[in-house]
């Protein structure tokens, strides 16, 4: 009988101790350094339970991952539910030791200890190093973009239309005269202007030199459009020194120069040539314009 | 003034410069192959100013001045600069006289008519200041004397342009009070054959005097007298505006090169000079050939170039044909 009373006792007592349960896993218990390893806690009692500070006991494995605790009411108990993930970054074997939970009461209940392998990444020194992970590309953005595209087009608008109106304003005159110039031809503009003077009849009304000053433009303007030289910027001698090379007779090479001499005579001699000679230099001036523009076309269609 | 003023001047002209062939034919028989030098010279004599005659050695300058000198028949003196020159070397100073027991004057060799200083830039500042200040003032003073230069003192001064060390090269101030500055190159060929065959022969022309002082003088108050037309002011005025202000001429390439332009020295010389050469044509009025003749001689030490025109290889020269192919010509 007696027998029967300790196997019944014993059978009580282990239902009693069986009232709290602790139950721990891990998802595996060999990982590279670095890798985290998942651990399950769960337990299982009638009684509340003190949970323990997790992060300091496990030292020196370290906690990537801490869930919280989740607690359900399973048959009356209380089932105390927790995931935690850990890591290493040392090689070696490390032991998550047993976990002590004590209930309200006093008793402390521990879980099971875990072990733990933690390898060294095997390295291929064969290949060159290269970049773990590339970087990432930031995905182009139109809105963000907009005011800096906006902002550039308004710039090289800018700098064509201030280019445009730099190159108007400087090619203004220009424009206008070089339009009138081309719609007339040199010995037309010549003999209108040789009339234009004759009509002003500056002479009779003593402006000799006027007379002279413009009589001379207007020749030395001919010889520059017809020969093409710059006898704007010449004087007298040099004039008829680029007149000689040009194919022209002789005797008209001696007009112009005496016309010129003439003309400089007046314009910086304060010479007063007598009626008779003005009116024969005039005439001279419209033969001179008339004489060169035939030969100049003769050579053109030679 | 009418015409009949200008014939006068033409006569007056055709009277007193009679002499400038019988000059040019003494000194040219010596100075062979250097017309353009000579003429300067006269340029300079009959202007009242002084020349800067630029040119490799062996050129004859020191020989055309003594030439001019003795066919003029004036007082000629050499100064050779040098580094160790002292101002006193050139104007003179004063020496103690003991019998008399009193400071005398000495004179320089600065007090004559035609004066070389050879290799100007040889000399230290100081000793181109006392010389140039004698030029421009046209007096020395001595201690406590001042002294008037003799009439016609013309300094013609050289400068190598190929040794440039140790030199003290003259400041624009300076090289602006010489009226022109003319650079003188190697005779011609057949001029040369000439040279060398006269002094392989020793066939030495001795030169007489032709010309009096006293005709320099009256030459130069004839020249005074050519007519110089307002336009060709304008002219002269629009060379010497385009050195300063380029733009105005449609010349802005020029900007970037000139320094500073010429000043109103260079307006008065300009003038003076293209009347002398009117004078030595025989013309009673100054025409644009005139000014054009002498431009380059009168201009091309009173533009300051950069050294954008110098790391371009634009010399003043360069400078100053723009300006006359630009310049409108009355």
């Amino acid at each position: 009988m007696n027998r029967f009373l300790y196997i019944f006792a014993l059978f009580i007592s282990a239902f009693t101790i069986a009232q709290t349960e602790v139950k721990i896993s891990a998802d595996t218990n060999q990982a590279f350094i670095g890798d985290i390893i998942n651990v399950n806690l769960q337990v299982h009692s009638s009684e509340q339970i003190l949970w323990p500070d997790i992060e300091e006991v496990i030292a020196p494995l370290e906690v990537q991952k801490l869930g919280s605790i989740d607690s359900s009411s399973v048959k009356r108990k209380n089932v105390y539910h927790q995931n935690l993930a850990v890591q290493q970054f040392d090689t070696g074997h490390f032991v998550l030791p047993q976990l002590p939970f004590v209930s309200l009461q006093g008793d402390t209940f521990y879980s099971d200890s875990l072990a733990f392998s933690f390898l060294a990444v095997p390295l291929d020194t064969t290949n060159a190093i290269f970049d773990i992970k590339e970087p990432e590309k930031v995905p182009f953005n139109f809105t963000e973009a907009k005011p800096y595209i906006y902002g550039f087009i308004a710039l090289i608008a800018l700098i064509v239309l201030l280019y445009y109106l730099i190159r108007r304003f400087n090619k203004k005159d220009e424009t206008i005269e070089e339009e009138v110039i081309e719609l007339i031809s040199c010995e037309i503009e010549a003999i209108s202007a040789l009339n234009n003077l004759e009509s002003q009849a500056l002479c009779e009304n003593g402006l000799v030199k006027e007379h002279y000053v413009q009589l001379t433009e207007i020749l030395r303007r001919y010889f520059d459009r017809e020969y093409e030289i710059d006898t704007l910027e010449s004087t007298t001698d040099e004039i008829i020194e680029i007149l000689s090379t040009m194919k022209l007779d002789s005797v008209l090479v001696n007009d112009i120069s005496d016309l010129l001499t003439e003309a400089d005579f007046v314009k910086f001699a304060k010479s007063k040539p007598d009626k008779k000679t003005n009116g024969v230099f005039m005439r001279k001036s419209y033969a001179i314009v008339d004489d060169c523009h035939k030969m100049k076309e003769e050579e053109r269609d030679v | 003034m009418d015409r009949v003023d200008i014939e006068e001047i033409n006569e007056k002209i055709k009277e007193e410069s009679a002499f400038i062939d019988l000059l040019t034919l003494e000194v040219n028989k010596v100075i062979i192959g250097q017309k353009h030098m000579v003429e300067r010279l006269l340029i300079g004599l009959l202007g009242n100013g002084h020349i800067l005659l630029e040119g490799v050695p062996g050129l004859a300058k020191t020989l055309a001045i003594n030439t001019l000198s003795k066919a003029i028949n004036g007082k000629f003196s050499r100064i050779q600069f040098t580094p160790d020159l002292l101002p006193s070397d050139v104007i003179g100073t004063t020496v103690y006289n003991m019998p008399k027991n009193e400071f005398s004057i000495k004179k320089g060799p600065i007090f004559g008519n035609f004066i070389l200083a050879d290799e100007i830039n040889r000399a230290p500042a100081k000793v181109q200041s006392a010389l140039l200040e004698a030029m421009q003032e046209r007096q020395v003073t001595i201690g406590d004397e001042t002294f008037a230069m003799e009439q016609p003192f013309l300094v013609l001064a050289t400068q190598n342009p190929v040794e440039q060390e140790g030199t003290y090269p003259l400041p624009e101030a300076q090289v602006d009070r010489f009226m022109l500055k003319t650079v003188i190159d190697y005779p011609k060929q057949e001029d040369e054959r000439t040279i060398m065959r006269n002094n392989l022969n020793g066939q030495y022309e001795i030169v007489k005097p032709v010309v009096t002082m006293k005709q320099i003088l009256k030459a130069r108050e004839v020249v005074k007298t050519v007519y110089m037309d307002e336009k060709i002011e304008n002219y002269i005025l629009d060379i010497i505006f385009a050195t300063r202000f380029p733009e105005r001429f449609g010349l802005e390439n020029l900007n970037p090169l000139i320094s500073f332009g010429a000043s109103p020295r260079g307006s008065i010389n300009l003038a003076t000079a293209a009347k002398v050469y009117a004078f030595i044509k025989r013309r009673g009025y100054v025409i644009p050939e005139d000014v054009r003749a002498v431009c380059h001689d009168v201009l091309r030490h009173r533009i300051g170039i950069t050294y954008e025109a110098e790391a371009e290889d634009v010399s003043s020269e360069d400078i100053i044909n723009q300006i006359l192919n630009k310049v409108e010509v009355p």
